[in-house]
């Protein structure tokens, strides 16, 4: 019997508004406990929540960026139910209403393009934060109300690796339309899995199990890959898959159970009365589509295309933000495209992998690259200085040039100085000649050995070995 | 009296009509709405954030003691009311219901805005009743729905709504009630004005026994 597997996945992602979604109070990460909130956010008697605008501009982005149809009369439902980390008793959400409908994100899995459909984008607000311990819990106040978007998928995902796709490609997106930090390992990008499985050619839904706190992309797919298996091993001993809510424990690299289905709690969603209707401006919306800053999928086709970059190549460099940024600023000091883009791939990443870095961290600008790079093509250093350079420049705020100068590292490109050279080395070591004669490589490369030696690995390779050629072709002569 | 008062104070002052179903649907409409927004309004109040907090074996044991010792048992039936109203299976048939009928009362309300800036009632059926006598109010009459609650109908439409002490009948305060156009403060409080001026009792009480 084969199965197929059916999925959908629920995104909520933090924005990184200036402020929260209904109130003044800022939004920021890692900051002193309970420090960032009033009396609204903790949902004190007889405060009433005002829309932000941000919020609602950043929400239209990324539904144009999913192409969504987006409902221009903005309204918000309440939540209803206890938990300790809601501090009103309810959330202040979009269930009737969302913002966002029928969008899609197309995604490459396996060398086919697969069309995932996305249901809806809502607006929300987040909740407090707990941290639990052994005899007590302890809530922190600075998420209550930071704004949230919900998008879901429909169920049209069929495979781990899929889902993964797609989550690389939305988180992407996140980033691209500049709304959200979209860090899974921090918490402003969160994914759960709906999960079921049922007979290849069936048509019915057999019965989906949720999978909540997963923590990376990674842990998103190998949860999914196992959880298939599971249901179908139940499945197929004869045994029923049951509704519940499980979690991926990374150790046992299993889904384990969280809570089986309870009662299901009524929301009891009703339109929220302290937020009126808002009846957006048509031409506000459409101009947020116009201003929309570039997607992934337009810069890997632009430097396919524009700047010759090789397609394999172009999707890496997309794929992080700030390299691609970086990349973006560096081409418009040099030409030499396909060099900066081998640098930032090359030594760069491998340099940020090391030292666990973000670009922003380390001391490279791209004036400091582009100048590396105009110095190597027009020979002041050889490329193999250029990555000593490069190691100084990533640390420090010295210029290419002030490096170059400081390590006395100019590449000795005389001709007079280097045939001097030459001509002292082969007077030196005359059975070199010969060997060349004799058409022995080790001549030459004696010679130029010598040379580096001599100069410090200053003298510029290529001249070398042009110039050694012809002095020895001279003395046999 | 106060009519009087008016014209001689240079208003147009006549009777309209509004309608008779609305106004005694308005009282039953209030009280879903109203305690169906209470009831979400005061989720807050669960003792985990401040105010009283009860002790329990667990998060929810220490929300539901809080909120069964913190609340008195009027609030807790309103609770209960609001709560059997936006519960889902009676939602629309009762809260959905009561926000239509709101519309209606509240059209129905600007019809008579159109021609006139105010809409003078009196404030209630009467004077206050002893204690005894209001137990037995028939809840159903006419006197009770309309006259003792109509005030709720500023609550409806959001519009600025004034009750102002005119005189005494057997020795009690009687009152009327001066609402205008929603945003029109200003007018209301202009003619609340004019009318206490032209009278005398202005911050005067009585107290004593019923004549």
């Amino acid at each position: 019997m084969n199965f197929e597997v059916v999925i959908g996945l629920e995104v909520h992602c933090e924005l990184k508004t200036k402020s929260k979604m209904f109130s003044p109070s800022k939004v920021t990460f890692g900051e002193d406990v309970n420090t960032m909130v009033n009396e609204i956010d903790l949902g004190m008697t007889g405060t009433l929540p005002v829309l932000n605008r941000s919020g609602v501009e950043y929400a239209i982005r990324v539904c144009h960026a999913l192409h969504m149809d987006i409902d221009e009369l903005v309204r918000f439902d309440r939540k209803n139910y206890y938990y300790s980390d809601l501090p009103k008793g309810f959330q202040i959400t979009q269930d009737a209403h969302p913002i966002g409908r029928n969008g899609y994100i197309d995604v490459e899995v396996d060398g086919k393009t697969r069309h995932v459909e996305i249901e809806r984008l809502h607006m929300e607000e987040d909740t407090a934060k707990q941290l639990h311990y052994a005899t007590f819990s302890l809530i922190d106040y600075n998420r209550a109300g930071i704004p949230l978007i919900e998008i879901v998928t429909r169920p049209t995902i069929r495979s781990g690796k899929e889902a993964a796709a797609y989550l690389e490609e939305l988180r992407s997106i996140l980033l691209y339309t500049d709304v959200s930090d979209a860090k899974m390992e921090e918490g402003s990008m969160r994914c759960d899995v709906n999960i079921s499985i049922r007979p290849f050619g069936s048509d019915k839904f057999g019965i989906r199990t949720e999978i909540k706190n997963l923590n990376s992309i990674s842990n998103v797919q190998k949860a999914i890959d196992y959880e298939a298996k599971r249901q179908e091993r139940l499945l197929l001993s004869g045994k029923e898959v049951l509704q519940e809510t499980r979690r991926y424990d990374e150790g046992l690299k299993e889904t384990v159970l969280m809570r089986a289905k309870g009662d299901a709690v009524d929301y009891k969603y009703y339109p929220e009365p302290n937020i009126l209707p808002i009846r957006l401006d048509h031409q506000w919306v459409e101009s947020i589509k116009e201003h929309l800053p570039e997607m992934p999928s337009q810069r890997v086709k632009k430097y396919i295309e524009v700047y010759g970059i090789q397609e394999k190549d172009a999707h890496i460099l997309v794929s992080n933000k700030e390299i691609s940024d970086f990349f973006e600023e560096t081409i418009q000091l040099t030409q030499a495209y396909r060099l900066v883009c081998n640098w930032l791939l090359g030594d760069v990443s491998a340099y940020l992998n090391k030292q666990n870095q973000s670009l922003s961290e380390t001391r490279l600008s791209p004036e400091k690259l582009a100048r590396l790079i105009t110095c190597v093509q027009e020979e002041i250093i050889s490329g193999k200085q250029a990555k000593t350079v490069f190691e100084v420049m990533m640390e420090e705020d010295k210029t290419p040039d002030q490096i170059i100068e400081e390590k006395g590292m100019k590449q000795i490109s005389s001709k007079d100085d280097l045939l001097k050279m030459f001509c002292d080395i082969l007077d030196a070591h005359p059975e070199s000649v010969n060997d060349y004669v004799a058409g022995k490589d080790r001549a030459v490369k004696f010679v130029v050995g010598q040379v580096m030696k001599q100069t410090r690995g200053q003298a510029n390779p290529k001249l070398t070995n042009e110039l050694l050629i012809e002095e020895l072709k001279r003395r046999c002569a | 009296m106060v009519v009087q008062k008016f014209k001689d104070l240079g208003a147009v002052v006549e009777e309209v009509d509004m309608s008779y179903d609305l106004l005694k649907a308005a009282l039953p409409t209030y009280t879903i709405i109203s305690n169906s927004e209470a009831t979400s309004n005061h989720s807050c109040l669960d003792g985990i954030k401040y105010g009283l907090r009860a002790s329990g074996e667990s998060v929810d044991d220490v929300m539901i003691n809080s909120r069964t010792e913190g609340f008195g048992d009027h609030i807790k039936r309103r609770f209960i009311l609001g709560n059997l109203a936006l519960a889902t299976e009676n939602q629309e048939r009762m809260f959905r219901q009561a926000q239509r009928v709101r519309r209606m009362i509240v059209d129905e309300m600007n019809r008579i805005y159109q021609d006139y800036d105010i809409i003078l009632t009196p404030n209630g059926g009467g004077i206050a009743p002893f204690v005894q006598e209001a137990k037995d109010d028939d809840r159903l009459s006419d006197q009770y729905l309309i006259l003792e609650n109509h005030l709720c109908l500023g609550n409806f439409a959001g519009t600025p709504s004034l009750s102002l002490p005119t005189g005494f009948k057997d020795g009690m305060p009687i009152a009327v009630n001066v609402m205008g156009r929603i945003f029109e403060e200003q007018t209301v409080l202009n003619v609340a004005y004019a009318l206490q001026e032209s009278l005398t009792f202005k911050n005067q009480y009585c107290r004593g026994d019923k004549a």
